[in-house]
């Protein structure tokens, strides 16, 4: 996966744009002047491209020395040569094409940031991969579902073939493999986990899966063996079902507890998927308001343990707006909105006077409409990255692709005004 | 529709299955399909033909393997897929060789054409098809040199020869053993199957007898029908095969609507009339007359009246004979001991039961079953 774009003139950071967790500045400053004293002075390869691998990041650079620029990629040791070399010279080429005549005069560094969206789309078109693995009924494809908040099955479909499908996680698009995971199916196994960038292995959470699902371990590190890598130990809900710190200490890797089957843990399942991708969280308004929730919970049980009732009472109406913004379906907000009311009535205090109705905040059914439009907003954008993604495999003409996604804009655009004048 | 669809779709690990290409365009193909297909593949393990059932339809799938790109035939269920072998890797070449630029795209509906056809094909035509296809060509030509040699080295000399890169020898030699060319065995002692000739294609044209028998009963003024017989008695005296005509005669023989035509006029010859009602019968009637004329195939003759008759101007035989020949290959080879004697040895015993099983009945003279076994 890019994780991030620098692109520089000289030692000067002219565009800069992040997508996940990678290298320090501190760290990758002195690399990039290295880098760049060498390009000046190599005349055989300043127009190739050339790869270079730090740790667990790889480093993909280019130069254009008529104008002193330097192009990099930092990416994951799972993307593919060809295809960042593929890309760095779309970054090179469509930065040239935009700027080429103003760099050597522009001034003011803002106006790159129409470079973003072009960015954006070589992070899409580098094709981030991230694959459910396990075996059969242990809930891969209610996770996909969940993810894309489609219906969630209540019976066992045994997956036969395997299905690519792209989610959103932030504001990012990843294809994401679900798989026949019955052992008859296993000589697919490797071919589809082959290029993942994420592996996501998927118990019940019962004794005896975990113990066989401990063979994916061995089969990510002879196909994947860079790939970043965590475990789902789903259907916590189920008698028996082991805690994810035990599961981790079992796997050796980050574990995860997970209800699929519940739709309410649609946000969390995003945000688990953004951890083991390390994808940090300022890049991700979705998993800003998560966080902060799980921050705003673990204050309100700190303050309840220290029979501090009101802070409590204000952090649980943080935690009820958050979901709300959160678009979680369930009556949860709701719930601890009450929760928060009837502690406020115990201290004695106006439940109409907390704290948050100071600000300007909207109503809850302002918000749950606003919740609902943007919702269908993300519904729209994965619908339309689907589309693409259809496109690239040749399942849809180019002609369809185009009317479907522009009629897809036009919605979007739609619902985009309607959410300002809310 | 017997053929549905024609495909073509590689894998990319980050991706799935991609389409490539398809025929006729309209034809939906989910992701589910070209996954079953991916997947059957996957479970034989390397490339090559598969057939499969996929809900109610019946599918034909080649794989070239260093390629990773797959060719899929979507059937009606009736259909039999293995019948198909053939023409799908026939098409897989065609379209491999022309796989950069996309070139192939535009060749796409004849391939298609040439596939929806095949099964249909008589054995005529399905020999015609072997000698139009140069690779085949050259190995019945080293075959009919050497009479036997091994599948690695007929694969490294064909390699050679052709200079090309994608060379499925299995599916070459398959082909010719479907119409009884060849014999692949295992013999002792050798690393690679032996691949024996069993038969040869024979390739000419004949006088149109039929055509001159009847000339009598249409009221044809008579210096024409001496034209036409002076013309006919001077080519066939003149008439040598050669590679260009045979490549000619087979050309039009394998096209379905002039093979169609020529049938009914090796029977006896058709009026104006006659050929119009044809066109019922075939795709393209007036192309199909066109390639009958320019093969030297037909003569059109005017009555008195002006009414006009098509003749054969000369038929065409493409037939499979026996080797006898080889007999005095394997001798040679005996003498000169290119060849190992028992491999020599199995070649005479599999001519044999060849003969017996399939040349001696038809066989005018009584024969009298001698068991020689040679040893
Ligand atoms: N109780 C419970 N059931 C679940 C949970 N997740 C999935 N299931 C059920 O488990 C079954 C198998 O799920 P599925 O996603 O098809 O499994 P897959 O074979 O791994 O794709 C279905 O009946 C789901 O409803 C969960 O968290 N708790
Ligand atoms: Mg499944």
């Amino acid at each position: 996966m890019l994780r991030e774009i620098y692109i520089l003139r000289g030692s000067e950071v002219l565009f800069w744009r992040q997508y996940g967790n990678s290298l320090k500045w501190e760290d990758i400053a002195p690399i990039f002047l290295s880098i760049i004293k060498t390009l000046e002075n190599d005349t055989f390869s300043k127009k190739d491209t050339n790869f270079m691998t730090i740790g667990r990041y790889k480093i993909t650079y280019i130069s254009f020395l008529e104008l002193n620029l330097f192009f990099f990629m930092i990416t994951d040791l799972t993307d593919n040569d060809n295809d960042l070399q593929a890309q760095i010279n779309v970054l090179k080429k469509e930065f040239l094409e935009l700027f080429e005549e103003i760099i050597p005069t522009v001034n003011n560094p803002e106006i790159f940031e129409s470079f973003n969206p072009i960015a954006d789309k070589i992070h899409k078109d580098l094709r981030p991969k991230i694959a459910l693995v396990g075996f059969s009924g242990v809930g891969k494809t209610t996770i996909t579902r969940l993810i894309r908040a489609e219906e969630i099955p209540m019976t066992h479909v045994p997956t036969l073939t395997g299905e690519i499908v792209t989610v959103k996680i932030g504001k990012l698009f990843f294809n994401l493999w679900d798989f026949a995971g019955q052992e008859s199916f296993s000589f697919l196994w490797p071919d589809f986990i082959k290029d993942s960038d994420a592996v996501l292995i998927v118990t019940d959470s019962q004794l005896k899966n975990i113990d066989e699902s401990k063979f994916f371990i061995d089969l990510i590190k002879t196909e994947v063996p860079n790939a970043r890598c965590g475990v789902i130990a789903n259907k916590q809900d189920l008698p028996n079902a082991m805690p994810p710190e035990e599961v981790s200490r079992i796997f050796n890797l980050p574990a995860f507890g997970m209800i699929a089957v519940d739709t309410n843990n649609r946000a969390k399942m995003i945000k688990i998927i953004a951890e083991i991708m390390d994808i940090s969280e300022q890049i991700s308004p979705l998993l800003k308001p998560l966080i902060e929730r799980d921050k705003e919970m673990e204050a309100a049980e700190k303050s309840l343990k220290e029979g501090d009732l009101l802070s409590a009472a204000n952090h649980l109406t943080a935690v009820a707006n958050l979901s709300f913004e959160l678009g979680d379906d369930s009556e949860i907000g709701t719930e601890l909105l009450n929760k928060a009311n009837l502690l406020r009535q115990h201290l004695g205090i106006s439940t109409g006077t907390d704290l948050s109705s100071s600000k300007n905040i909207p109503s809850r059914e302002e918000q749950l409409e606003i919740q609902k439009i943007r919702k269908q907003i993300d519904s729209i954008e994965t619908q339309i990255a689907d589309l693409e993604l259809q496109r690239q495999r040749g399942l849809i003409s180019e002609a369809e692709y185009g009317e479907k996604t522009a009629n897809l804009k036009r919605e979007k655009e739609e619902l985009i005004k309607k959410l300002k004048f809310q | 529709m017997a053929v549905i669809g024609f495909f073509i779709f590689t894998w990319d690990s980050r991706t799935g299955t991609v389409l490539k290409s398809k025929f006729p365009t309209d034809i939906n193909l989910s992701s589910d399909i070209l996954m079953k297909i991916y997947q059957a593949h996957a479970y034989e393990e390397g490339g090559g033909f598969i057939s499969l059932t996929i809900g109610a339809l019946n599918v034909a799938s080649y794989l070239i393997e260093d390629e990773k790109y797959y060719f899929s035939l979507l059937l009606s269920i009736e259909e039999d897929p293995d019948t198909y072998e053939d023409a799908l890797i026939d098409a897989a070449k065609a379209v491999m060789n022309d796989l950069y630029e996309d070139r192939y795209v535009a060749l796409l509906p004849s391939i298609f054409q040439r596939i929806s056809i095949y099964p249909r094909l008589e054995y005529e035509q399905k020999l015609a098809m072997i000698y139009l296809d140069l690779e085949k060509r050259y190995i019945l030509d080293r075959l009919v040199d050497d009479g036997s040699s091994t599948v690695t080295e007929l694969l490294g000399w064909l390699k050679d020869k052709t200079n090309k890169k994608f060379i499925d020898i299995d599916s070459i030699l398959s082909s010719l053993v479907k119409l009884g060319l060849v014999k692949v065995v295992s013999v002792k002692g050798l690393t690679s199957d032996s691949v024996f000739l069993i038969g040869d294609i024979f390739i000419t044209r004949i006088p149109a007898t039929s055509s001159i028998v009847q000339i009598k009963r249409y009221n044809l003024p008579e210096k024409i029908v001496n034209d036409y017989l002076d013309e006919t008695r001077s080519f066939f005296a003149k008439y040598v095969p050669s590679i260009e005509d045979n490549e000619i005669i087979c050309k039009a023989i394998v096209n379905p609507d002039v093979f169609k035509i020529l049938k009914v006029l090796r029977m006896t010859p058709m009026t104006a009339r006659g050929i119009e009602k044809m066109k019922r019968k075939v795709e393209d009637l007036n192309e199909a007359i066109k390639i009958l004329w320019n093969s030297g195939l037909i003569r059109i003759l005017k009555d008195k009246q002006g009414n006009e008759y098509y003749f054969l101007k000369s038929d065409i035989r493409i037939e499979k004979f026996f080797p006898s020949y080889l007999i005095d290959t394997i001798r040679k080879s005996y003498n000169n001991q290119t060849i190992a004697n028992h491999v020599l040895i199995e070649h005479l015993n599999i001519l044999k039961e060849e003969y017996l099983s399939n040349y001696h009945k038809k066989s005018q003279i009584a024969y009298a079953v001698e068991e020689v076994e040679f040893e």
